[in-house]
């Protein structure tokens, strides 16, 4: 400390609460001495300071205060206690889990099953022709030849056959079902044909 | 109760001892609270102030260096708390109150109880600036030495003596003001 730079009046309030080392106080003391104003400033700060104390030994909040801090304390505690304890088993829930899973999976995929269109699908390129099929018997005589030109004259060929009785399916190419006259024409012609078709319907 | 037991008792509750902080509690609250109530003049506040303050022990216990005393390494805490509470509520720490005796602070009782010139003692204490206020209360309420004060405040010590020479030529002139007339300053 730099005590000697500095007036004694500097270190009276240290002087009044006794805290000086000893060699300022020896240096404050014999200032005091000799000097009346430091005096009264002494008994001043002494009265103000006993005023100050008694005035400010107030109740303190005491147990209230104790009672707080030991809620605050035992929060947190428990907070610590959350943060430290491991989190709950995720063991039991995971089988739940994988079942819930493959409910999901197994409801998606009825569905889409359930809303599967009826009937067939049609494309975006428009609907498919129905395809005409006729029920043809020829003559046991007629040669392959004949059998031919006859197909050529009705656009039609031969699908399937000959079964147990026979019969030929023959189907009219470029013949919708829906071409009523172009069926029953096809159908007249070979029935025209009577040496080389002895039997023909329509499916 | 000796510095050493202080220090044990610190050491107690660094291990979660709670009855070492109930006894801590005892022997330091009242100088906490006080400290705190001579800055924020709200009793509520000061309360708060030292809830914080003891927590912060029962939290950072373990941090006591014991370089300096236990009472000053706790003043410096409360300190640091005081600063805090004046940011968070946007007081200025510096404010000096208005020259008015603050009626609602004294209750009939103790306006009676009181002379006068106690009364305004406490009343010009009160309209110091933080700054001088702070020094004051430590050397005379808490009567430590300019050094430790220097240490609570983290300021040089030669800042603690010229806020402490302002502070009692401001609280001359204060009780001056109000009829009451020191002999000095």
């Amino acid at each position: 400390m730099t005590s000697t730079q500095e007036h004694p009046d500097m270190l009276l309030p240290w002087y009044v609460n006794q805290t000086l080392s000893a060699e300022e106080l020896e240096q404050v003391e014999q200032h005091l001495e000799t000097c009346e104003r430091c005096r009264t400033e002494v008994a001043t700060l002494k009265h103000i300071r006993d005023e100050y104390k008694q005035q400010f030994a107030t109740q303190s909040p005491g147990r209230f205060g104790l009672a707080r801090l030991k809620a605050d304390i035992k929060r947190d505690r428990q907070e610590q206690e959350k943060e430290t304890l491991p989190r709950p088993s995720f063991l039991w829930w995971r089988p739940v889990m994988v079942a819930a899973v493959l409910v999901i999976v197994i409801q998606s995929t009825l569905l889409v099953k359930m809303e599967r269109p009826e009937g067939t699908i049609t494309p975006l390129s428009g609907k498919p022709a129905a395809e005409v099929v006729l029920q043809v018997r020829f003559n046991p005589q007629a040669i392959e030849s004949e059998i031919r030109k006859v197909l050529l004259e009705v656009d039609g060929e031969i699908v399937s056959g000959p079964g147990a009785l026979g019969i030929y399916r023959i189907t009219l190419k470029n013949v919708d079902a829906d071409q009523q006259d172009a069926i029953l024409r096809a159908v007249s012609m070979l029935k025209e044909n009577k040496n080389v078709v002895e039997f023909v319907s329509s499916q | 109760m000796t510095l050493d037991s202080d220090h044990e008792l610190l050491e107690l509750i660094a291990h979660g001892n709670e009855p070492a902080l109930e006894k801590f509690y005892h022997k330091y609250e009242s100088r906490v609270y006080h400290f705190a109530l001579s800055r924020l003049h709200d009793p509520h506040a000061a309360a708060g102030i030292l809830n914080e303050v003891m927590m912060e022990v029962w939290r950072s216990a373990s941090r006591f260096e014991g370089k300096s005393r236990v009472g000053t390494w706790l003043l410096g805490i409360t300190h640091h708390k005081i600063i805090d509470y004046f940011r968070k509520h946007h007081r200025h720490q510096a404010e000096e109150l208005q020259d008015e005796p603050d009626e609602q602070s004294n209750s009939i009782d103790e306006c009676i109880i009181a002379t006068q010139q106690s009364k305004w003692i406490r009343h010009c204490m009160d309209r110091l600036s933080d700054d001088h206020r702070q020094v004051a209360h430590l050397a005379f309420f808490e009567e430590l030495p300019y050094n430790e004060i220097a240490a609570i405040l983290d300021c040089p010590q030669g800042t603690v003596k010229t806020r402490m020479f302002h502070a009692k030529r401001n609280l001359v002139r204060c009780l001056a003001a109000h009829g009451v007339e020191p002999e000095f300053g």
